[in-house]
């Protein structure tokens, strides 16, 4: 028996030591990326210049019958309004300088316009042609500068050869005889919105000794040639971004250089006046010039002439440069007149009828300098200067010219800016057909028990970094605080709330978060979450439902950029009815960036 | 996610019945057997009979449909709404859970048997059991729920703040599971130890015939539900009993072919009486967040066959050979939702073959011829599993020592 016992005994040996412990296998956690809030400073452009940022939308409470398909149809119906919202702002984004340019524009259209009108009264007072000409000087002026512009916005085809371009323009210039007919003061410009290409390219150099001003006059045909098209691409190569193309080889090169060091071109441009252009490259050396087309030089030059020259022309981006004018039976085209007549010194006596015209045109010019009523001095700052010697009858058909440029450019721009009235219309009325029918299909459904249609946010940095918030759910149910614009602490207003509701207003400026806790809501017979006549739902929030409960607001701002949403900045969040700590129930709040409107009627 | 954690009921662990014979006690001659049963238990065979890890129904995926489902009132229709809107179908899965799970059960089970005549003898036994559980749970979460928390993130949507709770939810599944579990009354999966006595079986065996070449004793007898049914509240726990009363029969005959060689064969039916207690009501799509209700049920009947050979020379020698087919029907809950139904009652059919060693030392026929002190019998036990269908994947090792008294 005591066997038996001890048996018994180590098996309860065995129980008091116990099971070991199972082994298992540590196991991975493997989670997902958490998320980063997007910069707050893409839509919240908090600038300390007191100016103010206005969102606006609605808030909509949903019902605890909510049901999923109910849901995603507001989703759906919500996408289809920030789709409405963004292609509004990408049309802002897009057109609001646009529309500003065009106001600033007719702005200064108009002033000219009312110059013109005040010179031809000056006019028909004093019996002269002073005024009228001082307008069409500044009328060239303003010309020159939208020239300039227009060229700034050229298509970018044209902005890349505008330098070829450029050099047609010293070409045309140097194989004109006109350059052998006058002398200047200065050297006068082939075009002159081209110079800041010339100075770029070393071309054309004041400094140089050929191109430098002399105060006696002189002609710069040598200017022209030694500095201008000897040294243009077209002579020694165009330069390609891979590889240069050479128009003349190095024999070519040599025998042009030899028949201008020959003082060929000069004793026979004036003779062989447009054949020098055509011709002039045919010219065997220390040769004549001969007549007719020159094959080689139409073939080898023409194309980048036209290349340079046709996407302005044709794209329409320069048509007032190109607009003729007559004196007598001669016509000048605008670009002729911007080669410094007023520096001309000594206008020859020629036999050409083309050259008397440039003639008077100088002479009108000069004058105008010459009695001070018009501001003298070079073509490279722009400031042109036109003498006043033309008849009367001519000064009336340059004005009527101008005043016809006038009209074309506003022509253009109320059919530009009637365009965009049309469009911002256009979006307004997507805008509002999405708005619609987000709240009608809300309306007809009892997914609702709250909505808030006119819900704003504003934003306002003052100078000492201080950021005031203002969050309206109704006109009565407003709520306003201040904070630091870096740390987001709050801080006492500069022009303390009037509202009585106790709430707290907070800021995040790292997350961008915006949230408003009102603890316990004592009066909610103003506050457009309870019943609202409109609405007239059975199940609409009661005031009683709302009394001593807590309200929250989490907002957080978004930038959407996308090809949908084009240009929407919002903020959207949940606004949720709590009570000890729990939601009772919950909704969406969504704003947008309040837009200004294109304004300004013509 | 409670039923499939249920692990079979470790009184299947051991067996009174371990190499049957027909023998019966002389009377007044008594019998006290200490079986000791240890096992490591890490798999289980599935209903098509493949093994499949013990942690097999944790390894679950956490599908959008039980994410939304985690979420209450409009936030949930929200979040529903949103998956459809953004094109996520509610059976993806956001992540999977991986598990490993792995157990240690030790049985003591004293078998106390008496002779009550020349022919009848009363035994009975009542197991002692010891168990340790651990398990050790990961998370995986894939592409999917990297898409659905950037969407929630995307500008579009502009749900930053959720799309950070919803990762950070994500990024901590296990303890959202664990969490979820302790709000509904579970304990956290982690381990689980429980030491506690088994069900008592109540056993008479009858000789019926007693030829010398061949022997047939029939066996009847009953089970008390002694033994503790699996918590309720505890999924990693290991019932020790069934919970139901039982009642048994059978046979058993030996065959000799030679003095010191039989061939035994038995049979054994068990029926297991109806019952009710309150059970949690899971589904296939929830196994925590259900209610609980008094349930009736019938836990399904047991059929065991088995036939041996057994060695035991006059020198003491015990060696044995065996096969054994045991068979239990399937469990029928009385409830009349077909989804708690099906998840209740589903892999409750058992099934199982195998094949049993035994070599051992019996001082029994010493002690006749008076050259040993003492009647005791020494045996190492070994049944492998060869085929089985929901059953735990264990080859059993036992160490019996049988005095007699």
């Amino acid at each position: 028996m005591k066997i038996h016992f001890l048996w018994i005994g180590i098996s309860l040996l065995q129980l008091h030591c116990g099971v070991p412990n199972p082994t298992v296998t540590k196991q991975e956690v493997r989670g997902v990326t958490r998320p980063a809030y997007a910069p707050p400073t893409d839509v919240f452009h908090l600038v300390p210049d007191g100016s103010i940022q206005g969102f606006e939308g609605s808030s909509m409470i949903f019902s605890p019958t909510l049901t999923s398909d109910t849901m995603m149809k507001i989703i759906e119906l919500s996408s289809y309004l920030k789709s409405a919202m963004g292609k509004q702002g990408g049309f802002y984004a897009q057109h609001r300088l646009n529309w500003k340019d065009l106001q600033s524009r007719e702005k200064k259209r108009q002033s000219e316009i009312d110059a013109l009108l005040d010179a031809e009264k000056t006019s028909l007072n004093q019996g002269g042609g002073a005024e009228q000409a001082l307008a069409i000087s500044s009328a060239i002026q303003t010309e020159v500068i939208a020239m300039q512009e227009r060229l700034n916005n050229l298509p970018l085809l044209a902005k890349k050869n505008f330098p070829l371009f450029c050099e047609a323009r010293i070409w045309l210039m140097a194989t004109s005889p006109f350059l052998l007919a006058y002398t200047f003061t200065a050297r006068p410009s082939p075009f002159v919105a081209c110079e800041a290409e010339y100075k770029k390219a070393g071309l054309l150099d004041v400094n140089a000794a050929v191109c430098a001003p002399d105060s006696n006059g002189k002609d710069y045909f040598s200017c022209f040639w030694e500095e201008g098209v000897l040294k243009s691409q077209f002579f020694v190569g165009i330069k390609k971004p891979r590889n240069t193309i050479f128009n003349y080889t190095p024999e070519e090169q040599a025998q042009i250089r030899s028949i201008y060091a020959s003082g060929a071109l000069r004793a026979q441009a004036m003779e062989k006046r447009n054949d020098l252009c055509q011709g002039i490259f045919s010219m065997p050396a220390g040769g004549t010039i001969p007549d007719g087309q020159n094959p080689l030089l139409e073939n080898r030059t023409a194309k980048y002439w036209s290349d340079a020259s046709n996407p302005l022309l044709e794209s329409g981006a320069l048509p007032s440069l190109f607009e003729e004018r007559s004196f007598g039976a001669e016509k000048v085209s605008f670009q002729d007149r911007l080669f410094n007549w007023n520096l001309m010194v000594s206008p020859p006596e020629t036999p050409f009828s083309f050259i008397d015209s440039f003639n008077r045109e100088a002479a009108f010019q000069k004058e105008l300098v010459a009695t001070g009523q018009m501001k003298g001095g070079s073509i490279y700052d722009k400031s042109l200067s036109v003498p006043p010697s033309l008849k009367d009858e001519e000064i009336r058909l340059l004005k009527l010219i101008q005043i016809k440029i006038q009209s074309k450019f506003r022509d253009a721009l109320v059919q530009e800016q009637t365009m965009l009235k049309e469009k911002e219309a256009t979006y307004q009325d997507s805008i509002n057909e999405a708005n619609q029918n987000l709240l009608q299909w809300i309306e007809e459904r009892d997914s609702v028990i709250s909505i808030c249609k006119s819900v704003k946010l504003s934003l306002n940095q003052t100078t000492n970094n201080m950021m005031q918030i203002h969050f309206e759910l109704s006109p009565t149910y407003s709520f306003s605080a201040c904070m630091n614009a870096t740390t987001g602490a709050t801080v006492a207003c500069e022009t303390p709330s009037t509202s009585t509701i106790q709430s707290e207003l907070s800021w995040n400026p790292v997350t961008g978060k915006i949230s408003l806790v009102v603890a316990n809501i004592q009066d909610a017979s103003d506050l457009c979450l309870v019943s609202n006549s409109s609405f007239g739902k059975e199940q609409f929030l009661q005031k009683d439902f709302l009394m001593g409960k807590q309200l929250r607001v989490d907002l957080f701002p978004r930038k959407l950029s996308s090809e949908v949403y084009e240009n929407l900045e919002l903020v959207s969040g949940k606004i949720a009815v709590e009570s000890g700590g729990v939601k009772d129930t919950e909704g969406v709040i969504l704003l947008f960036q309040t837009q200004e409107r294109l304004s300004g009627a013509l | 996610m409670r039923k499939s954690l249920l692990i079979l009921c470790v009184g299947s662990t051991y067996s009174v019945f371990a190499f049957e014979n027909a023998k019966v006690l002389p009377p007044g001659v008594r019998n006290l057997t200490i079986r000791n049963v240890m096992t490591t238990i890490n798999s289980k065979t599935d209903a098509s009979g493949s093994p499949q890890p013990l942690s097999q129904p944790l390894q679950k995926d956490l599908t959008f449909k039980r994410m939304v489902n985690n979420e209450k009132g409009v936030k949930k229709t929200m979040l529903k709404a949103f998956l459809q809107h953004e094109g996520f179908r509610e059976d993806e899965a956001a992540g999977t859970y991986t598990a490993d799970m792995s157990g240690n059960v030790r049985v003591i089970a004293p078998i106390f048997a008496y002779g009550i005549t020349e022919r009848w003898t009363l035994g009975g036994a009542i197991p002692f059991i010891q168990s340790k559980m651990k398990v050790a749970m990961g998370f995986r979460a894939s592409k999917r729920g990297q898409e659905f928390i950037d969407r929630l993130q995307n500008p579009e949507n502009n749900h930053t703040e959720s799309a950070l709770e919803a990762a950070d939810k994500l990024n901590d599944a296990v303890g959202q599971l664990n969490k979820k579990l302790s709000e509904n009354g579970y304990q956290k999966l982690d381990s689980w130890s429980g030491n506690d006595i088994g069900d008592l079986t109540i056993l008479n065996k009858v000789r019926m015939i007693n030829h010398q070449r061949f022997q047939l004793a029939a066996i009847g007898g009953m089970v008390v539900p002694t033994g503790s049914t699996q918590h309720q509240d505890a999924l990693l726990s290991v019932p020790t009993g069934l919970g139901v009363w039982g009642l048994f029969a059978g046979f058993s005959a030996d065959a000799y072919l030679r003095n010191d060689l039989f061939l035994n064969q038995y049979a054994k039916y068990t029926y297991e009486a109806p019952d009710s207690r309150r059970l949690r009501l899971a589904t296939e799509e929830e196994g925590i967040e259900v209610p609980t209700k008094a349930t009736s049920y019938k836990l399904g009947d047991q059929y065991e066959i088995g036939a041996s050979m057994q060695y035991e020379p006059h020198f003491g020698l015990l060696a044995g050979l065996g096969y054994i087919y045991t068979y239990k029907q399937a469990d029928v809950y009385q409830i009349s939702d077909p989804d708690v139904k099906s998840k209740l009652e589903s892999d409750t059919d058992q099934k199982a073959q195998m094949i049993e060693y035994r070599l051992g030392y019996s001082t029994v026929p010493a002690f006749q011829d008076k050259m040993f002190p003492l009647p005791v019998v020494t045996t190492l036990e070994y049944k492998k599993v060869l085929i089985s269908r929901n059953m735990p994947v264990k080859d059993l090792v036992s160490l019996d020592l049988m005095f007699f008294f």
